[in-house]
């Protein structure tokens, strides 16, 4: 199945565009399509997604289809699923 | 301030076209000349969110910023101009709201927020809208919006994006919520444009105004996030963290 995956800010500039769709087998978490996105597109989002270990880093904001979802939450995607993932922005 | 003022004849003239705004009237005009906010800082985001509460009469502004003005300043932060380059950010920016309100009460202050000020300075306010650079400032203005149940209104940029969402203690969850950790990615300097912070800090200011008056539906439990490079806007519904350490223990 294809999933529409979306990106902000920091990790929109370290995935080097703003969409694209991933293909993912029925049944796959949001966790696996997260690690999934870290492993394809390389060092300088898997830094910023992954810094330290497997576990996203707390500050990573993960939304499907406009709801939040907590990475220690088991969400199991489905085809008409968009996530979004947010990098934390501030001001100045 | 002590005791409720009612508005004088000039402020129903100056302030008769958002008088005329259904819901808002007299009573909203009031309420805000009677209001005090806090806004730190005072560059981007805060010297458009401070212009635009100083144009629709708010009564007493708490404005923290330190430093000079800098060229590099002078893209977006509205309040500084180039007469004042090398002078104090927090003067240019009270001389320039007091010359668009002359009655606006101004509380200048040459710091920046921290956990050692923060607790003072929300204390002289009804409300914080939060236009910080830096997040140990924004955690310590957060955790003084939950301690002293002040509404924290979060406004953010970056190149071309926006983030805004508006907390109210006890009815939303914290900036400790949404974001439990110093983001490592964030650096205090990054591309952006005045008008991306001029679009964010006209929708905080807006955000202040219906939260002190009672107008509309401010953005509770939600995230506005937006790209002017594309104009695509997104509401998020954002969860409020049981497990919070700065507001976990407050009443749900």
């Amino acid at each position: 199945m294809k999933i529409v995956v979306e990106y902000t800010a920091q990790v929109k500039k370290a995935a080097g565009l703003s969409r694209e769709e991933f293909e993912m087998n029925e049944g796959s978490t949001l966790q696996e399509l997260v690690k999934a996105i870290a492993e394809q597109h390389g060092p300088s989002l898997k830094s910023i997604l992954f810094p330290d270990s497997t576990e996203l880093h707390p500050s990573i904001l993960l939304f499907i289809s406009n709801e939040q979802v907590l990475w220690d939450e088991p969400v199991t995607l489905e085809p008409h699923h968009v996530v979004t993932i947010l990098s934390p922005i501030s001001g100045g | 301030m002590s005791g409720f003022a009612p508005l004088t004849d000039e402020e129903r003239a100056v302030y008769e076209w958002q008088i005329w705004v259904p819901e808002f009237g007299e009573a909203g005009q009031g309420k805000l000349k009677n209001a005090s906010v806090l806004i730190s800082r005072c560059g981007g985001l805060g010297s458009v969110v401070a212009y635009e509460l100083a144009a629709a009469g708010i009564g007493k502004l708490v404005i923290a910023h330190a430093g000079n003005v800098k060229h590099s300043d002078l893209n977006r932060q509205l309040l500084m101009t180039h007469d004042w380059l090398g002078k104090p950010r927090v003067e240019s920016a009270e001389r320039r709201l007091k010359e668009l309100n002359p009655r606006l009460e101004i509380v200048a202050i040459p710091e920046n927020i921290s956990e050692d000020n923060a607790e003072s300075i929300v204390n002289q306010v009804d409300l914080i809208v939060d236009c910080a650079p830096l997040f140990p400032e924004r955690y310590a203005m957060n955790r003084q919006s939950v301690l002293q149940k002040k509404p924290l209104i979060e406004c953010a940029m970056y190149d071309l994006e926006a983030q805004l969402t508006t907390f109210i203690p006890g009815q939303t969850g914290c900036l400790s919520c949404l974001y439990p950790h110093d983001p490592p990615a964030w650096k205090r300097e990054f591309p952006v444009f005045g008008a991306v912070s001029g679009t964010v800090g006209c929708m905080a200011a807006m955000e202040a105004i219906k939260v002190l008056s009672g107008l509309g539906e401010p953005l509770m439990n939600q995230l506005l996030m937006f790209d002017l490079r594309d104009m695509t806007f997104q509401r998020n519904t954002i969860q409020r963290r049981k497990n919070c350490p700065v507001c976990g223990q407050q009443a749900h």
